[in-house]
């Protein structure tokens, strides 16, 4: 199990960008195999525009798990989510960009977002990212989809794809489901593929949290 | 109301055009008013396979860019009164079909067929898109095997949010699963996902399920849609599927291997 990585982009060049990685990846490949990883855009010089498509690529290319990106402005964010990037909050308070709004309400705001709610089937290639709070899904998640929440996840059916719950760091999110076939569970960063997870788990309810920084599986009656 | 329906899978190879001619050919069979058209621009073969190659002279894309209407671009079947055949053009590149353009085609066609049959060409960029879009129904082709079960459940996935029914919040699109070169004797051998094991994963309604059968390479090359070969299980299956798609209520057959013997005479077909 690997906690999530975070890569800072300093500029534009991905051809260096690549070179570094490669550099790194080749030091220690199994540890960057499937490693999940934040692309960080915030203490990135302001210049030439970034081709994200091209950077998504390149972290799939060196087996890394594209877990999202932050820290950009709204249109690099924008450029990013077409190019398949999840946006994720920005790690330091302070650096949303919404000067012109009006001020806010003084009445006292959630600290919680509502939970996002998915009734249908998530399919292969599809991906749902519950942003800053839980995730329900009331149908399976199939082979080849992705789900992730800042808080918990629930999937009250099969869950055949992959989970990542706690995606900005909560290492209190858990993972429920009524029959974990996952090809991969992660909370806050601490992650198993398949293979790795243990064999009593398989096609059982369980609950799935973090325990002394493991992941730790408790199967339902 | 004129019906349109996606014949698609995401992978290549699996039977999609092998089934838009049977399904086409069946619905004609049964009185409807049916054309079939091939989405796979640069790679035709429907013509082929429907026996019509040679009297092709305008194609889709003709139609689409204006240089032919559609009257002279239809070919009649040679058989069946009511079965046409809009074929794709070899030569041009896939960028010739444009949105627009589709949904000009098959607003016209609409006002003199009762069924549109869409054979989409591989994969999901822009022809397979362009094919499902305007899709009323889906048949979601499929073999038992991993790979295209994931392709199709991702073709699933766009059914329901890409197409122009999800885009514009209408019903969306009726999906069906028909599962083809089914070998029954390799499933009881574990060589390849059983229904039940395509079923679990994608959760749509069973449309059909088509065997492997030499009859389907022998239609091929005469240019007979196979189900008009009453003879061979493909034919007798398809014919199934296209009574289902009508709405009747018909057994699924050829699902279990063929028992020799004692056991076969004792307890007859289990399917
Ligand atoms: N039930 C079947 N039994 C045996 N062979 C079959 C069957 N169905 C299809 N085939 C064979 O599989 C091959 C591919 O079929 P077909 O061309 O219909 O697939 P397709 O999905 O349209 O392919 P493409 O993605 O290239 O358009 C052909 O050689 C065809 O004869
Ligand atoms: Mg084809």
């Amino acid at each position: 199990m690997f906690p999530l990585s975070v890569l800072y982009l300093m500029d534009a060049d991905l051809e260096a960008f690549a070179a570094q990685l490669a550099e790194r990846v080749e030091l220690a490949p199994q540890f960057f195999r499937n490693n999940p990883v934040i692309v960080d855009l915030s203490q990135r010089s302001a210049g030439s525009p970034l081709d994200y498509a091209t950077l998504y690529r390149l972290i799939k290319r060196f087996s890394m798990v594209p877990v999202g990106l932050r820290g950009g402005s709204e249109n690099e964010k924008a450029a990013a989510a077409q190019a398949g990037f999840n946006i994720l909050n920005d790690a330091k308070p302070g650096s949303e960009r919404k000067a012109a709004e009006p001020p806010p309400p003084p009445a006292p705001r959630p600290t919680v977002n509502p939970t996002l709610v998915v009734d249908q089937a998530v399919r292969s290639g599809h991906q749902i990212y519950a942003r800053g709070g839980d995730l329900v899904v009331l149908a399976p998640v199939n082979p080849g989809a992705e789900i992730l929440a800042d808080g918990n996840i629930h999937v009250y059916a099969p869950l055949r794809g992959r989970a990542l719950a706690g995606v900005s760091g909560n290492t209190n999110a858990r993972i429920f489901s009524d029959s974990l076939e996952a090809e991969l569970i992660s909370i806050a960063g601490r992650y198993q593929l398949s293979e790795d997870l243990p064999s009593s788990t398989t096609r059982k309810r369980v609950a799935i949290r973090l325990l002394d920084d493991k992941l730790h599986y408790d199967v339902l009656g | 109301m004129a019906k349109v329906i996606v014949v698609t899978s995401g992978k290549g190879g699996v039977g999609k055009t092998t089934t838009s001619a049977a399904i086409s050919t069946g619905l004609a069979l049964r009185g409807f008013k049916t054309v079939v058209i091939d989405f796979d621009v640069g790679l035709r073969n429907l013509d082929l396979i429907m026996g019509c190659e040679r009297r092709v002279v305008y194609d889709f894309v003709n139609v689409i860019m204006g240089d032919a209407n559609l009257n002279q671009a239809l070919i009649k079947d040679k058989q069946l009164e009511n079965l046409f055949i809009l074929p794709a053009s070899q030569t041009r590149d896939k960028d010739a079909l444009t949105q627009e353009g589709v949904e000009k085609v098959l607003n016209e066609l609409k006002a003199s067929f009762d069924f549109i049959v869409c054979d989409s060409p591989a994969g999901i960029e822009r022809g397979a898109h362009l094919a499902m879009y305007f899709a009323d129904e889906a048949i979601v082709v499929t073999n038992p095997e991993v790979s295209s079960v994931r392709d199709s459940d991702r073709m699933l996935g766009l059914l329901s949010s890409k197409s122009r029914r999800a885009e514009t919040g209408q019903s969306p699109v009726k999906e069906h699963l028909l599962l083809t070169r089914y070998s029954p004797e390799r499933v009881e051998r574990g060589e390849m996902l059983s229904v039940e094991d395509v079923q679990e994963i994608l959760s749509i309604p069973l449309l059909g399920v088509i065997p492997e059968s030499q009859a389907v390479l022998n239609a091929s090359n005469s240019g007979r849609p196979v189900i008009l070969d009453a003879e061979s299980t493909a034919g007798q299956a398809y014919a199934d599927a296209v009574a289902r798609f009508l709405g009747e209520n018909v057994d699924h057959r050829f699902l279990t291997a063929e028992k020799k013997g004692f056991l076969k005479r004792l307890f007859g077909s289990v399917a």
